[in-house]
């Protein structure tokens, strides 16, 4: 525990950050800037298993990794030595080298023990006395509502919006000729909803056409078409049937604008993604294509959201996590590069998110389960250098069997340390929300007011 | 193998034909069911009407058709043989380029599930199996091989009108299942704490196979420890249980040599019980209380487990609103899952779990067969299979399919048959209907949005515009490519009221809004008498194509 604590305090010069004492002012944008803000929401579906995404390589927490992660450990004897991250104690997981040059050049930030979390008080008893009170988030360990918490910053009870298409709710560009601020390249998604507006859901490929109907009437049904998808029902109301006409039309309405950008080469972005063939490199290549050309949409702060999938590694994680972080890797630095080259490297922040962490005890198919606090990376120009938020839990055995005093079980699923409150919300005030506006976007912020943000982020100058 | 939907519809409709050709033909017997009846009814219960499935239901009548459907086996995924799981030794460098993709990817079983779709006399058996692949999933992103597939698939098909029980014990048992979620060589080592079981299957098989994450009352919402806070939900489980069903479901591996641990993989059959792997301690913690026993008997241990799910009280309305809301409407009333909920608890005969007693309960309801499509809560987003062969079957006539277009063009909808990208399936029962005032869900609105409601436009586009030629790289099944036949409507076309009219009958159950009407007709005034083809293919673009043909009421 000592040990951590030091090492931690060295790896970041003393300067463990602490987040903002006092409510945001200082970071919010003054009226009068109007430059571009994107944040872009990379979802890795399943559960990725950030113990070993970063490991402790102070020699003493190192050999406890070692020993409890047995066969996953990450080590130099199976070919998999971490990369260590420039002046910490830490490492990242060998495929993620491009990221681990992001830190070097001070682009990358790394969040650590962050997780779904109600209010600051929970403590490993408290959660044990009672693991369904009050203050613990509804079924833990579950991928669909751990995800969906994620997702909404709500944490029981369910919930019918997300806190991404909250907070691009506030940049809602009025007029026709404009896209909505919420844009997803992943199909509809929890994250992006919200009660005001929906999400403006992007083709994976190609762009919004629809073929022209063969023969010599394809005018007349083309018209005949529109008519249907425009009118709303007056005769009667069904629910379902207005929203088909108004995804429908919202597509067509985009069309004039998003076509020409995603069908178009960009030499700016393009050539950067060439060699990258994995869905999420596509993902950031389109998100790329269209911040370039943001100033033809009309919003002046965008949300994206992207995703990537096969992260429950119950099993063979070593390969299928290995695969996985590669392509990251590659899209994430890509995506990074592109911005720099369009001369927005500063104005657009990425950030991860995932259902969960894992058990730090391996299972007995070389595998892990589902468990809670996990580590996540924002990326982008305007991310504070060489910062790490918080520090990995730790490992020191505690009297019952636990791993280390953070672990609710006796598997190595941490109590987190911060919640997705304050992750939003230090991302929420970077685009320069009010104190009113954020907590409307991450209602459950009240409770974490003595340090709303985590400061990873220096306001867009 | 070039199957029109005429003659399935003969094959399917044998029995009735029969039947009606006892009747002397000076005394046609009157339907019993009136078209639109007879047409919602097998939106709900087939995949899609066809002339012949209306006529035939219309004399046939509804409990006659659920017991002929119960008892027609199923069609099928037969002829995937067995091959090894190394991709190098079953497609070696010299193999054909299509070895990877007809022997390690579901694409062929894809193909034969649309096939199966438009033909099949099977109908009911295909509707509801395919309601349970999206319930107890597993996917084509860890289970690559067709012959497992095919025999996952098959279960489902042959388990669709047993007992709830028997399909839980059959899916916890089956190498597939096993495979995808990690229960397979899952071992209990009693000497290492540091190896515990793998928790996946464990987990849940509780949360989406069975119970669900929180006490349900019987018409499906939630129980409340304090009614007046809605979030006050009580939990069915927690780790402890997870734990210990992981437990007792230790000790099975693949099939092949009896007793020998970790089997080379083989899909084929049941798993194989090593009991020298099972966790024979005993107290494992189950669902309400009960700690397992220590037996010694690992096929004990296992059905004591399942028994201790299958009679948790919330298996009825956990299973049975998701089943609604497949075969049926998105938002079915609390009293329509509580009828359905005591059928699940008994068959009316002391038996539980008596799967025909519950589809029966689901399609003969009165919310299911009331005629009440102006509700604004009415009906359910066509998912893309059951819009690309509702298409199909209703256009008729010749209309055929391989399923090669048919799986690509649902694949691009965002639903890959058989090959969803979790365990959660293509969408959640829980997702929101994307409309801002809307207090409803829409589960099939999870893959639907501006991108894939353009897709859904090309699909019909693409059917109208002429033959989708054949892919020839296709070896394993002849290759058709996918053809209408647009003969029947084509005939109708000179006057806009009759085609109008038998589009509204066809696929509408005669509910086509005056709108719809009104634009049909205007259009089909633009088109020459002289042109019935044009008539009949703009008439069938902008009816199934039309925002109110998506949902189904």
């Amino acid at each position: 525990m000592n040990m951590t604590r030091r090492t931690l305090l060295q790896a970041v010069g003393g300067g463990l950050i602490t987040g903002q004492l006092s409510f945001l002012p200082r970071l919010a944008r003054a009226a009068t800037t109007d430059a571009y803000q994107a944040l872009v929401c990379i979802f890795m579906y399943g559960g990725n298993d950030g113990n070993n995404t970063v490991v402790p390589l102070d020699p003493a927490d190192y050999k406890l990794y070692q020993q409890y992660r047995g066969d996953l450990a990450l080590s130099a004897a199976n070919g998999n030595a971490p990369l260590p991250l420039g002046k910490t104690a830490y490492g990242l997981h060998p495929a993620l080298k491009k990221t681990g040059l992001l830190w070097d050049s001070g682009n990358l930030s790394v969040l650590l023990n962050v997780g779904t979390s109600i209010a600051p008080g929970l403590t490993v008893a408290g959660y044990a006395a009672d693991p369904t009170g009050p203050n613990v988030p509804a079924n833990l360990f579950s991928h669909e509502d751990q995800r969906n918490e994620w997702k909404s910053a709500v944490y029981q009870g369910g919930s019918v919006s997300g806190w991404g298409g909250r907070l691009a709710g506030n940049f809602a560009a009025s007029g026709d000729g404009n896209a909505a601020p919420m844009l997803s390249f992943a199909g509809p998604d929890l994250f992006t909803l919200a009660a005001a507006q929906e999400p403006l859901c992007l083709p994976a490929t190609g762009s919004f056409l629809i073929e022209a109907f063969p023969g010599k009437y394809g005018a007349a049904v083309a018209a005949a078409r529109a008519t249907l998808y425009a009118e709303s029902q007056t005769h009667y109301r069904n629910d379902a049937i207005q929203a088909v006409q108004s995804l429908t039309a919202s597509g067509v309405a985009a069309s004039g604008l998003i076509n020409p950008i995603l069908e178009a080469t960009n030499a700016s972005v393009d050539p950067l993604f060439a060699t990258l063939t994995s869905p999420i490199a596509d993902q950031l290549r389109r998100v790329a294509k269209v911040i370039a050309q943001q100033s033809q949409l009309g919003a002046q702060t965008q949300v994206f959201y992207v995703d990537i999938g096969n992260f429950d590694t119950h099993h063979g994680q070593l390969d299928t996590q290995q695969t996985l972080l590669a392509q990251l890797d590659d899209a994430v630095s890509a995506f990074y590069a592109a911005t720099a080259a369009l001369g927005l490297a500063k104005n657009v922040t990425s950030f991860t998110m995932s259902d969960f962490s894992r058990t730090y005890i391996p299972n007995s198919t070389g595998g892990t389960d589902h468990a809670w606090g996990n580590h996540h990376f924002v990326i982008g120009g305007s991310v504070k250098p060489q910062t790490v938020v918080g520090r990995l839990p730790s490992l020191n055995p505690v009297s019952g069997g636990p791993v280390g005093p953070l672990d609710v079980d006796t598997e190595g699923r941490w109590l987190p340390d911060y919640s997705v409150d304050q992750y939003a919300a230090t991302l929420a005030s970077w685009v320069g929300l009010s104190h009113a506006q954020i907590l409307d976007v991450v209602p459950n912020l009240k409770n974490f007011s003595s340090k709303p943000t985590l400061g990873f982020l220096n306001p867009l100058t | 193998m070039r199957v029109s939907l005429s003659t399935a519809c003969l094959s399917l409709w044998s029995l009735s034909a029969s039947a009606i050709a006892q009747v002397p033909a000076t005394s046609p017997i009157a339907p019993t069911l009136s078209e639109r009846e007879a047409v919602r009814f097998l939106e709900h219960g087939s995949f899609g009407p066809t002339a012949g499935s209306i006529a035939a239901l219309r004399h046939q009548g509804i409990a006659a058709y659920l017991q002929e459907q119960f008892a027609t086996p199923a069609t099928g995924y037969q002829g995937y043989a067995y091959l090894t799981a190394d991709q190098m030794k079953g497609c070696p460098t010299n193999a054909a380029s299509t070895c990877l993709r007809d022997n390690y990817s579901v694409f062929p079983v894809q193909m034969q599930f649309f096939r199966n779709a438009l033909t099949g006399p099977d109908q009911l058996r295909q509707r509801v199996a395919f309601a349970l692949s999206q319930i107890f999933v597993v996917s084509g992103t860890e289970i690559l091989q067709p012959y497992a597939m095919a025999a996952y698939q098959n279960l489902l098909l042959n388990d669709a009108f047993g007992n709830f029980k028997q399909l839980l014990t059959d899916v916890t048992l089956s190498p597939v299942m096993g495979a995808y979620l990690n229960m397979v060589n899952n071992n209990w080592n009693a000497n290492s704490k540091d190896n515990d079981p793998n928790e996946n299957y464990g987990r849940e098989v509780l949360q989406l196979f069975s119970i669900g994450l929180v006490a349900l009352n019987k018409d499906g919402t939630p129980k409340l420890s304090n009614a007046a806070d809605p979030t006050s939900t009580i939990a069915t489980y927690g780790q402890a249980e997870v734990e210990g069903f992981s437990d007792v479901f230790t000790g099975w591996t693949y099939p092949g040599e009896a007793g020998h641990w970790n089997n080379p993989i083989n899909y084929d059959g049941v798993m194989s019980a090593v009991v020298t792997h099972h966790d024979r301690e005993g107290g494992e913690t189950l669902l309400n209380g009960v700690v397992l026993p220590a037996t010694g008997d690992q096929n004990k241990d296992l059905d004591r487990a399942i028994d201790n799910i299958f009679n948790h009280p919330n298996v009825g309305p956990f299973i049975g609103k998701q089943l609604i809301q497949q075969l049926v409407t998105s938002n079915p009333s609390a009293a329509y899952v509580t009828a359905v909920t005591d059928r699940f608890n008994d068959n009316g005969h002391g038996v539980r779990g008596d799967m025909q007693a519950v589809i029966t309960e689901i399609l003969t309801n009165p919310e299911a067969r009331g005629q009440d499509e102006r509700r604004p809560a009415e009906g359910k987003l066509r998912e893309p299979a059951l819009l690309i062969a509702s298409v199909l079957r209703g256009i008729g006539g010749a209309t055929q399919s391989d399923g090669e277009y048919l799986s690509k063009i649902s694949q691009a909808m965002a639903e890959p048959i058989f090959d969803a990208g979790t365990v959660f399936n293509f969408y959640q029962p829980g997702y929101p209907l994307p409309l801002p005032d809307s207090t409803l869900v829409g589960p099939p609105f999870g893959i639907y949005d501006a991108a894939t409601a353009f897709v859904r436009y090309d699909f019909i586009d693409r059917l109208l515009a002429g033959p989708v030629p054949p892919d020839t790289s296709v070896t394993f099944v002849v290759p058709t490519g996918t053809s209408l036949d647009l003969t029947a409507w084509e005939a109708m076309a000179s006057s806009p009221a009759t085609l109008i009219q038998a589009i509204d009958a066809r696929f509408f159950h005669d509910s086509m809004s005056p709108s719809l009407d009104a634009t049909l007709r205007a259009l089909l005034e633009q088109i020459p008498t002289t042109d019935p083809n044009s008539r009949a293919k703009a008439a069938l673009y902008i009816a199934l194509s039309s925002p109110e043909y998506q949902v189904e009421r």
